[in-house]
C-alpha cells in the first residue's frame, strides 16, 4: 500500500470525531498542566518557599546572636539567591513558544533549557563552598569547638579550605550526575529532534 | 458552571477542529491512557495561547502548531502497555468495511507510521492530511524545497518498511 491510498481513510476519520462538551472542557482546564516546563516552574516555586522559611528562620536565629558582619553576610548570599531565582524564572517564562513554527519553538526551548541547566548546575557547586564555610564559623562560634573564627590557626584555616575544596569537588560530580538524571533525557531528546529538522534544512 | 463567552468561542472553534488533536494524539501516543493525557495537555496549551490568538494565521495552522509542538516536546515517560493499532485508530464502521487483505495493508501502513521519528511523523500527518507544502512550511518551519525532499524519502522508507513487515524479513 502506498502512502497517498491512505489519505482517504485518513480524512474520514474526521466525521468519527466525537464534539467536547462543556463540561469536560471545564474539567480539562481545572487541571494542571503536566508539561516538563510547567513542571519545573511549580518545582521552583516550592523551592523558592522552602529557601524563603529555611533562610528567614536561619536569620533570625543567627542575626540576634552574631556580629553585623555576619549577618551583611547572609543577606549577601540571601540576595545572590533572589538574583539566581529571577534568572531561572526568566529562562523558564522564555522557554517555549507552543504558538510559533515547531522548529524555531523546539531551537529556543534547546537553547534555553541548556542555559537553565547551566545555571543551576554552577549555583548547585557554588552554593557547597558557601554552605560549608558558613556552616563550619557558625559551628566555631557557636558551637564552642574553637573559641573564635580569627582566633583560628593558619594550618586549621588550610585544613578547612582544603576540605571545602574535596566537598566541592565531591559535590561536582554529584551535582553533575543528578542534573543529567533530572534534565539529561529531555535535553538529549530535543537535541535529536533539532538536529533531524536542521539536516531535513540543509538536505533540500 | 456556566461557561464564559471566551469558553464557548474556545469551544466551538476546538469542535470544529477537533479532528486535528485527535490525529494528534492518535500519531504521538502508544495507548489509551497516554492519548487521554496528551488530549488533556494540548487542550490546556489552546487555552492558555487562545487569549493571544490574532487571526494572522488561519486558526488550524495555529492549533497544528500547539498540537504538534506540544505532542513533540512530551517527555513524560509513556507507559509501554498496549500500541495503538489500525482497529483502535480508525473508526469502528470504517474498519468492518474494509476486506482483510486491505485490513492487513493498512495495519502494516500504519505500523509503519508509528515507527518513524518524531518528525517524520509530523511531515506525514500533515500529507494526509492535505496540506500544501507552504502550510506544512508555516507550521513546521523548515523550507517547502527540504519538506518536499523529505517527503519522497519517507515515502520510500515507508515502501520498504511495509514490504519488509509483509515478506517478514
Amino acid at each position: 500500500m502506498e502512502l497517498d491510498q491512505l489519505k482517504s481513510i485518513w480524512k474520514e476519520s474526521d466525521a468519527a470525531v466525537s464534539n467536547t462538551s462543556a463540561e469536560e472542557l471545564d474539567k480539562m482546564l481545572r487541571m494542571q498542566s503536566k508539561s516538563p516546563i510547567a513542571k519545573m516552574k511549580r518545582n521552583l516555586f516550592w523551592e523558592m518557599i522552602s529557601v524563603v522559611i529555611t533562610y528567614s528562620l536561619s536569620l533570625y536565629f543567627l542575626s540576634t546572636q552574631s556580629s553585623p558582619g555576619f549577618v551583611v553576610l547572609l543577606v549577601l548570599v540571601a540576595l545572590m539567591y533572589v538574583v539566581y531565582y529571577y534568572y531561572k524564572r526568566k529562562l523558564l517564562s522564555n522557554m517555549e513558544c507552543v504558538s510559533c513554527e515547531v522548529k524555531s519553538n523546539l531551537q529556543m526551548q534547546l537553547v534555553t533549557l541548556e542555559k537553565f541547566v547551566r545555571a543551576y548546575f554552577i549555583a548547585g557547586t557554588l552554593a557547597t563552598p558557601i554552605a560549608f564555610l558558613l556552616g563550619l564559623y557558625i559551628g566555631l562560634e557557636k558551637g564552642g569547638l574553637h573559641r573564635s573564627w580569627t582566633g583560628t590557626t593558619i594550618p586549621a584555616l588550610l585544613i578547612y579550605a582544603g576540605l571545602a575544596i574535596l566537598i566541592t569537588v565531591v559535590m561536582y560530580f554529584i551535582n553533575k550526575g543528578y542534573v543529567y538524571k533530572l534534565y539529561g533525557q529531555h535535553i538529549e531528546k530535543l537535541k535529536n529532534i533539532v538536529n533531524e529538522m536542521e539536516d531535513i534544512s540543509s538536505n533540500a | 458552571m456556566k461557561p464564559t463567552a471566551v469558553q464557548e468561542q474556545f469551544l466551538q472553534m476546538l469542535n470544529q477542529n477537533q479532528g486535528i488533536v485527535r490525529k494528534v494524539c492518535h500519531l504521538y501516543s502508544r495507548n489509551e491512557r497516554d492519548h487521554e493525557d496528551l488530549y488533556q495537555e494540548i487542550i490546556i496549551q489552546l487555552w492558555k495561547s487562545f487569549s493571544s490568538f490574532r487571526g494572522e494565521a488561519k486558526f488550524s495552522t495555529w492549533m497544528y502548531r500547539i498540537a504538534l509542538n506540544t505532542a513533540i516536546s512530551d517527555i513524560r515517560k509513556q507507559s509501554r502497555k498496549v500500541e495503538l493499532s489500525f482497529p483502535e485508530f480508525l473508526p469502528r464502521e470504517e474498519a468492518d468495511a474494509v476486506d482483510a487483505a486491505k485490513e492487513e495493508q493498512i495495519k502494516q501502513m500504519y505500523s509503519a507510521i508509528a515507527r518513524l521519528s518524531e518528525v517524520e511523523k509530523a511531515i506525514v500527518m500533515l500529507y494526509l492530511e492535505d496540506k500544501s507544502y507552504d502550510e506544512m512550511e508555516e507550521i513546521l518551519g523548515i523550507s517547502n524545497g527540504a519538506l518536499r525532499v523529505k517527503m519522497n524519502r519517507i515515502k520510500d522508507k515507508l515502501r520498504t518498511m511495509t514490504k519488509e513487515d509483509a515478506y517478514g524479513t
